[in-house]
């Protein structure tokens, strides 16, 4: 146990309690104020997340499930229409433009739209390898022509 | 034979302890990591045998071994 909990925990320890150390971590955790900041804290990370050039759709659809599960669990989740407002409102990368815009066009649910999120980068993915195939194979004839004038 | 035997379960359970133990990781008090820490040490404290300690707190009065094992667990 270490940082801010270890205080909870280290009142116990001229008695080696750990059940009292457990539920002091509990009424700490899970008492009415902390766990509405913890629910702000989680909703604005939530809100800041984002599928970028830099950051793949499966680490972006991983941490917002993640975030959406947290919340579940103290209660404070978010409707099921906002989420998806939120998942499709900060995916930037351009190569899901066309995605976003055709799951906003038909109003389809989170499952949906997770899933076509999906299956476009499974295809972009496809394509790059294609791609870097073709390049290295475009390379290797080049040197072949290259030895072969020699 | 009996008191092997009981040592033998003695041991298995000491070192079930301190692998579970393992598993449950440092808790380093963020309040949004909380949730899962929980989850783990709830699922390992289950795993070694220990989890009425951490609910009953008369079951943790009368197996003061095993309370004290959670604590250093925590």
């Amino acid at each position: 146990m270490d940082g801010s909990a270890s205080h909870l925990v280290d009142q116990y320890s001229d008695i080696n309690d750990g059940h009292k150390a457990f539920q002091a971590l509990l009424n700490w955790y899970e008492g009415d104020n902390l766990t509405s900041d913890t629910a702000e804290d989680v909703r604005s990370k939530l809100e800041k997340i984002s599928l970028s050039t830099r950051y793949p759709a499966s680490n972006y659809i991983n941490d917002l499930q993640q975030y959406n599960k947290l919340l579940v669990q103290l209660g404070e989740e978010f409707s099921r229409s906002y989420t998806t407002t939120i998942f499709l409102r900060q995916i930037t990368d351009p190569e899901f433009q066309l995605t976003v815009q055709l799951d906003i066009e038909n109003k389809l649910p989170l499952k949906d739209c997770i899933d076509r999120v999906r299956s476009r980068e499974r295809i972009l993915s496809r394509d790059k390898t294609t791609s870097k195939n073709a390049y290295v194979n475009l390379r290797r004839d080049n040197v072949v022509n290259d030895v072969g004038n020699f | 034979m009996g008191q092997g035997h009981s040592n033998s379960n003695a041991n298995q359970k000491r070192s079930n302890v301190k692998l579970q133990a393992q598993s449950i990781g440092t808790f380093d008090g963020k309040s949004i990591k909380w949730h899962s820490w929980k989850a783990r040490a709830r699922a390992a404290m289950g795993i070694a045998g220990m989890l009425d300690i951490l609910d009953k707190p008369d079951y943790a009065k009368k197996n003061a071994i095993d309370n004290e094992t959670v604590f250093h667990m925590l």
